[in-house]
């Protein structure tokens, strides 16, 4: 009895070591993340494309293209106030209305932080594309860096405007290594970032197809000749321009489109005249620029109401009897809109920005107005004719300058201009640029790019200090974070 | 029923040859638990022995001799021996803190024998009052344990144990219920709480190695005793109320909210928008919104047993409304606790949990909506619309709560099997297997609405709306422990605790989306939506971990006492040179009360000192943080369709590991005065090393912030809990017990990637684009950072030589701290934190021949609440009666004024705002009385008990806004930024035992 009794508990004492055994044979911690996609060979073939497309969704981060964007290229101008109610600042709006801003306001970091993702976006594809462990066609492959080689462009022309010397990086960053802590710390002069984005774009424009070719939506090399000829008119390359603007004219892929009024609404959207375009869907499923819509339309009846027109900005079309333009640019308060819906009489601005306006009635609108349906026109041809002007003129050939501005004019009815003086030829190319691209995120850099910004702005009564707002300052939290290494703009 | 001994005699065998015999018996407690080492000794002489773990025990002793049984925290008994060879033996608790037994990771301890800081509350003073949740139920009784609720229904309160020691890490102590780790405790039923224990210092906590560092929450549920049926049935019911009484915020009317309103335009040079402002509407939202909730609870018990099994059965109903029209909350509870024996020396058991809720959520937000909206504008329009509001980006509160309804439907499950087999006398083997499965669903239906509801969100529904989500949360543990006991020499008692714990966590969350479901109640179904647009999404999470663990206790002549303990844990949420880490522990104790230089004073019943050291750990962070995933879902528009993205721009530390924690913790627990006055005090140094830290880093990088492990924060305190119990005259008892924690909590370093970048982390978001908390070194977590408004601009000319050159008269004026005549966040200050120097809790009960009354209380001070709804003010939303009087105005331009002027910009976020977080609140009053027997035994009752109790019906409070309790993440707590009013509550019930 006893016998058995303590074979038993021999028994059991082996079973109790025995699930020691077991439970701790068990110990393998190595759990892949759960519905989650690590790197390893995922981009090898044909998903590479996902790290282009990633690029694009950048473009719709209400970071890159929305509030803090209009709030920098837009109400800062003399094109736009504020707008909304006198008490909703939209954090810093009414500073840079008022051009009291100063390199704490957020709306600087914003635009600082979201170009520079699209840079990181653009960098990662190219390294990984670029890679020998990635299988693809060549023509593919090659037409997949030409994207991204644009978009990079597209990210730096936008700081290089906005920050002047800015950090220069152009490969995937590894955080661990401290030449590349270093490289993101350091600014590097403007004429280098020019060159990084003169040979992304001349790149893009060698390796990708022409519109007609191309999905809709995506870069081609007509976009990538027209904003290298962009570029090249903020250094003022006119030769290059003039180039540049020719091959995309002779390109037989754009032209102007009759109707100007219509040329922000869904019906023209990526038309005869659009050369690349912020990509909106707002179907049953919504994909679009966040907030755009909604942070400009109609306060008190259809969203936020800032980023609005100025008095200014319809005098000057006055001053031309621009009806066309003005009337497709400017909401009115208590208009009937095109599609026939109403605004409301007294909104708490008079005006606000028809370019940012969706018809709920009259087209693809499924309620969703913080992703909405509307595209934004980066790129179209009535600016390749403007450049080409501009080139001409500067290059003495005023005569061919006034073709193309007149083709200009005549699309919205306004009689030719007809002088030939240099200097009131670029008068006329600049205020045309005013009136056909208002609100099109240009007027800012345009007159700051026209060395006239302090004298436009005091005119307006801002108070803008020369050799300080020429530039933005650098966000304040950037040279925070860079231990000081970050060097501030003048003035700030 | 005083000092009860049951004596179960036996005669199994007949010796009657001999006069001297051995007599065998199972020492057992008032419960029917096995004691071990009970001491056994024949009075008057050196003979003697000690239960084994079993709590048997043989001796051999003389008939006539009397047996003195004695145990730490058990009344001592004396029994004759007489024929029988059997002598089983109960022992009753003696009621003091001291002599209770407390459950420690992996075991139980006796009080007396602990070398750490743990804290205890029974069940007694955790069903005496009627509140739903444990944490309401503990809120106020425990030094050193903070308890923070918002009041919403079924919600888990936020709970810290000796300070904040993480940033990111969770600062949640861990909570284990018999023995089954989670996160959640809110399903479980407060009146099947057998016991509550809380592990403070860390070498309580060590043991539960990568878990302990913010300390354990040990629940314990009841279980069976020996005898027959006992059952039980508590019911009350109640109602909730807006706690307006002691703290109301009082708002505009129409009308001084069109003074306001006008007089900031006209400040701002534009035109006043109200003409006639003695003829607008009055809306008062709260009223709307709000009215008094009834609740009811309903629990019924039946517990019972033999020598074979014993089981315990709960069932419990309970159904709240809140404060806010909709919001409703509904459980259901079913719990059963068997343990079977099974021949000489195997026993097993189970728990089982289940619980079932239902909540009709609470639009929170409508509070806020109410505090901002304009009361000059009606519910609704001539039309029967609801009326819109376009001076302000504010939702109508009465549309938002008639257009919001969402569901939550929660099941869980929790339990465990163990089986306990004792090998030999004095080793015992214990495998338990533990699950927990939560199931929960949730509903979510938008009608269509035309209307503007909030500002950056959708404004318009042109068409319906629905969103279904599944979420399933699995969790296994396997612990085996084996333990060994025993006395050697008479003095010198040894335990020992070894064991393995597996575990493993895998969750699941699908949801989907569709358009276009029609708004009737019954149609709550993606199928019924459109076709087109549905979107559907589904994600997981799946961990492990795995560790080792032992315990060595040894106790010398019961006044030296040793404890050390080690964990080695591995665990997938870290790469693997990082996975595994080691927790060691070790702490002494002295009951000098047992030396013999104090055996002739009178002043302490009970003396000991205590010192312990341990490290713990906190792994609490997502499952990946290490490991830098493909970024999907960054889709983009081609052809008009949309086409995937996906990139791979995570910043991740390869390196990471958990945080680290070493405390010190030297205590002192005393009884004195006859053991009516008993306490602890504590000291504590707690330092967290390694502490993960989001660290902001050039955006340039493309991701703005690194998660590493970067800082060092230290918590030191002071912990003071008495308790004192007496009575007067015959009647008369009461006991009143108090707890006071001092603490500090500091960051003392932080590493950077990029030397001597700032490292900080601002937080503490408005939403209206300004920020107020900045942790950094040399502060505490989260501590705010504002603006000093030095007081109002009185003249022009004070103005013009300021830094604040667009001010206008009747603003603020604040300090230019660097003098560079502009004011920005260079010119921020620290202003201390939410973080209180010292909080406590007051507890008294008296019992009355059969009245009783408890009042409870809890409080803290030297903190400070930043009071954001107001500092968030958009232009054209209300403002509080105390803000818009007193107002520097025209009519009052008193550079002195109380406030500034009316103004509709947006505030920079200044001490203006920032007031104290003082308060002291009457969380409970119950007052009882027990129905005499001879009425009860009618229903053959053995106790009937009715009450009436009122909970946070008072509050004394520095703060101006709703309440100054605010949870919220440890870097922004302390912000009242959304209205959220408290709930008073009034019920009445009775407790009826069979």
């Amino acid at each position: 009895m006893k016998t058995i009794f303590k074979t038993i508990k021999v028994i059991t004492l082996t079973g109790c070591i025995s699930f020691f055994a077991l439970t701790s044979c068990s110990d393998d911690l190595n759990i892949k993340p759960e519905g989650q996609i690590t790197p390893e060979g995922f981009f090898s073939t044909d998903r590479a494309v996902e790290l282009v497309n990633a690029i694009y969704n950048n473009l719709l981060q209400w970071q890159q293209f929305s509030f803090s964007w209009n709030g920098v290229s837009s109400i800062i101008s003399d094109d736009a106030d504020k707008g909304s109610d006198p008490g909703d600042t939209g954090a810093d709006k009414d500073k840079l209305d008022a051009l009291t801003f100063s390199s704490t306001d957020p709306s600087f970091n914003e635009v600082w932080g979201a170009n520079y993702r699209g840079i990181t976006r653009s960098n990662t594809a190219i390294g990984i594309i670029s890679s020998p462990d990635v299988t693809l066609d060549e023509a593919f492959k090659n037409r997949l860096l030409g994207e991204a080689h644009f978009l990079r462009a597209y990210f730096y022309f936008n700081l290089v405007r906005m920050f002047g010397d800015i950090p220069k990086l152009d490969r995937v960053l590894d955080p661990n290594v401290p030449e590349d802590l270093a490289a993101v710390s350091t600014r590097i002069p403007q004429a280098e970032i020019y060159d990084l984005i003169i040979a992304d774009l001349t790149f893009a424009s060698e390796n990708l197809n022409n519109k007609s070719q191309m999905e809709v939506g995506r870069a081609t090399s007509g976009a990538a000749l027209t904003l290298l000829a962009k570029v090249q008119m903020y250094l003022k390359n006119w030769d290059e321009v003039k180039r540049l603007t020719d091959e995309v004219i002779a390109s037989g892929q754009y032209d102007l489109q009759a109707d100007y009024a219509t040329l922000w609404r869904e019906s023209s959207e990526n038309g005869i005249e659009s050369i690349f375009e912020v990509q909106g869907l707002g179907g049953p499923l919504n994909l679009g620029v966040q907030g755009y819509v909604v942070s400009q339309s109609v306060r008190g009846q259809w969203g936020w109401g800032f980023n609005t027109p100025t008095e200014d900005l319809v005098n000057a079309y006055d001053a031309q009897g621009d009806d066309i333009r003005k009337n497709a640019t400017i909401i009115f308060a208590g208009e009937t809109m095109w599609d026939g819906e109403q605004v409301i009489q007294s909104p708490p601005n008079p005006r606000y920005n028809e370019k940012a306006y969706i018809s709920r009635v009259a087209e693809t609108f499924n309620g969703n107005d913080w992703e909405s349906n509307k595209n934004i026109r980066v790129l179209r041809f009535a600016e390749v004719l403007l450049m080409n002007a501009e080139a001409l003129n500067e290059l003495g050939q005023s005569s061919a300058a006034l073709i193309q501005l007149n083709k200009v004019r005549t699309r919205v009815s306004l009689p030719d201009v007809t002088t030939t003086g240099q200097t009131q030829l670029r008068l006329a190319v600049w205020n045309e640029r005013r009136l056909e691209l208002a609100f099109e995120h240009d007027r800012w850099f345009d007159l700051v790019r026209q060395g006239r910004a302090g004298q436009v702005m005091r005119a307006h009564g801002k108070a803008f200090v020369d050799g300080k707002h020429e530039l933005s300052p650098i966000p304040q939290a950037q040279i925070d974070v860079s231990g000081g290494s970050l060097t501030q703009n003048p003035g700030y | 029923m005083k000092n009860l001994i049951t004596l179960l005699a036996i005669l199994c065998f007949s010796f009657s040859f001999a006069q001297t015999k051995d007599i065998r018996g199972t020492v057992k407690d008032d419960v029917g638990n096995p004691l071990p080492g009970v001491s056994v000794v024949i009075k008057n002489s050196a003979s003697g022995t000690t239960t084994d773990f079993d709590g048997n025990y043989q001796i051999r002793v003389d008939a006539g001799q009397t047996l003195v049984f004695s145990y730490l925290g058990f009344s001592t008994q004396e029994i004759v021996v007489g024929q029988t060879n059997q002598l089983d033996v109960q022992l009753l608790t003696a009621v003091t803190q001291i002599d209770e037994v407390v459950v420690i990771g992996y075991g139980t301890a006796k009080r007396k024998d602990l070398v750490g800081s743990i804290g205890s509350v029974k069940s007694e003073d955790i069903t005496i009052s009627p509140v739903l949740t444990l944490s309401e139920a503990i809120q106020g009784k425990l030094a050193g344990v903070q308890i923070i609720s918002n009041g919403s229904p079924g919600a888990q309160a936020e709970i810290r144990v000796r300070g904040t020691g993480s940033v990111l890490g969770g600062v949640n102590p861990l909570y284990v219920v018999d023995g089954v780790v989670t996160d959640n405790i809110t399903n479980i039923n407060n009146i099947d709480i057998q016991s509550v224990d809380v592990l403070k210092d860390a070498s309580s906590t060590a043991i539960y190695g990568s878990r302990g560092a913010n300390g354990v929450i040990l629940i314990t549920t009841k279980s069976g005793t020996v005898g027959k049926p006992k059952v039980s049935f508590n019911s009350y019911f109640g109602f909730n109320t807006l706690a307006d009484f002691t703290q109301s915020v009082d708002l505009a009317n129409g009308k001084l909210f069109a003074e306001f309103t006008n007089e900031a335009l006209e400040r701002s040079g534009n035109q006043p928008r109200f003409t006639d402002i003695n003829n607008l509407p009055n809306t008062d939202w709260f009223n709307l919104i709000t009215h008094d909730g009834v609740f009811q609870n309903h629990t019924g018990s039946v517990s019972g047993g033999n020598e074979h099994s014993k089981y315990f059965v709960s069932l419990g109903y309970y159904e709240e409304e809140g404060i806010l029209l909709k919001n409703k909350f509904e459980r259901m509870n079913l719990r059963l606790n068997n343990e079977y024996k099974i021949g000489k020396f195997v026993r097993f058991g189970h728990t089982l949990g289940l619980s079932k809720s239902k909540t009709h959520n609470p639009l929170t937000s409508a509070f806020d909506a109410a505090y901002k909206q304009s009361p000059a504008i009606p519910v609704r329009n001539e039309n029967g619309d609801f009326f819109r509001s376009t001076v302000n980006n504010v939702g109508n509160p009465v549309q938002l709560l008639e257009n919001f309804n969402s569901k939550n439907r929660d099941r869980r499950i929790e339990g465990n099997v163990w089986g306990e087999a004792t090998i030999f006398k004095y080793f015992k083997f214990k495998t338990t297997a533990s699950a927990e499965t939560f199931n929960g669903e949730g509903v979510f239906f938008a009608p269509e609405s035309k209307t503007f509801n909030d500002a950056g969100g959708v404004q318009e529904n042109t068409t319906s709306s629905l969103t279904v989500s599944e979420t399933d949360n699995w969790r296994v543990i396997w612990d085996n422990v084996a333990s060994f006991q025993k006395v050697f020499f008479g003095k010198h008692d040894v335990s020992l605790t070894a064991g393995i714990t597996n575990e493993e966590f895998r969750s699941r969350t699908l949801s989907g989306t569709a358009l276009n479901v029609p708004p009737q109640d019954n149609f709550r179904f993606l199928s019924l939506g459109d076709v087109a647009g549905r979107t559907v999404s589904d994600t997981g999470d799946r961990f492990k971990r795995v560790a080792y663990f032992g315990r060595a206790q040894y106790n010398y002549d019961n006044r030296y006492l040793m404890t050390a303990t080690i964990r080695r844990e591995g665990s997938s949420k870290f790469s693997s040179n990082n996975r595994w880490d080691n927790f060691p522990s070790i702490g002494f104790g002295w009951n000098v009360i047992n030396e013999s230089f104090l055996k002739d004073q009178n002043i302490f019943d009970y003396l000991k000192l205590r010192w312990s050291w341990g490290e713990t750990g906190n792994d609490n962070i997502g499952t990946n943080e290490f490991i830098a995933t493909i970024t999907t879902g960054l889709n983009a528009v081609v052809n008009n369709t949309i086409v995937t993205g996906s990139t791979l721009e995570e910043i991740k530390d390869k390196n990471l590991k958990w945080e680290t924690t070493q405390e010190n913790d030297l205590g002192l627990d005393f009884s004195t005065l006859k053991g009516s006055l008993s306490g602890s005090l504590d000291y504590y140094y707690k330092k967290t090393s390694n502490a993960l830290f989001p660290t902001d880093i050039p955006q340039a990088l493309g991701d703005n912030s690194f998660i590493t492990n970067s800082t060092t924060i230290t918590n030191e305190g002071f912990e003071v809990s008495l308790n004192y119990s007496n009575t007067i005259g015959k009647d008369f008892k009461y006991t009143i017990n108090g707890n006071l924690t001092f603490n500090e909590n500091r960051v003392v370093g932080i590493k950077t990637l990029i030397p001597d970048a700032e490292a900080s982390i601002i937080s503490g978001g408005l939403g209206n684009g300004q920020v107020t908390t900045k942790t950094e070194v040399g502060r505490e977590i989260g501590s705010f950072w504002l603006f000093d408004a030095v007081g109002l601009f009185g003249t022009q000319a004070e103005i013009d030589a300021s830094a604040q050159p667009n001010a206008k008269v009747g603003d603020l004026k604040f300090d230019d701290v660097n003098g560079d005549g502009v004011i920005n966040d260079l010119d921020r200050k620290h202003f201390g934190s939410y973080q209180p120097r010292d909080y406590f809790g007051i507890n008294l009960s008296m019992e009355y021949k059969k009245f009783d009354l408890l009042i409870n209380t809890f409080g803290n001070w030297g903190n400070k609440v930043f009071n954001g709804k107001r500092a968030q003010r958009f232009g054209g939303e209300n403002i509080e009666i105390d803000v818009a009087n007193g107002r520097y105005s025209p009519a009052n331009p008193d550079s002195n004024a109380k406030n500034p002027r009316a103004s509709n910009e947006i505030p920079r976020p200044s001490d203006y705002f920032l007031e104290s977080g003082d308060f002291f609140r009457i969380n409970n009053i119950t007052l009882g009385y027990t129905l005499p027997n001879s009425w009860v035994s009618k229903i053959s009752s053995t106790k009937a008990r009715i009450y009436i109790s009122a909970q946070n019906a008072f509050t004394i409070q520095a703060f101006s806004g709703f309440n100054p309790e605010l949870p919220g993440d440890p870097r922004a707590s302390g912000i009242e930024l959304n209205a959220f009013p408290t709930t008073a509550k009034f019920t009445a019930g009775f407790n009826l035992d069979f």
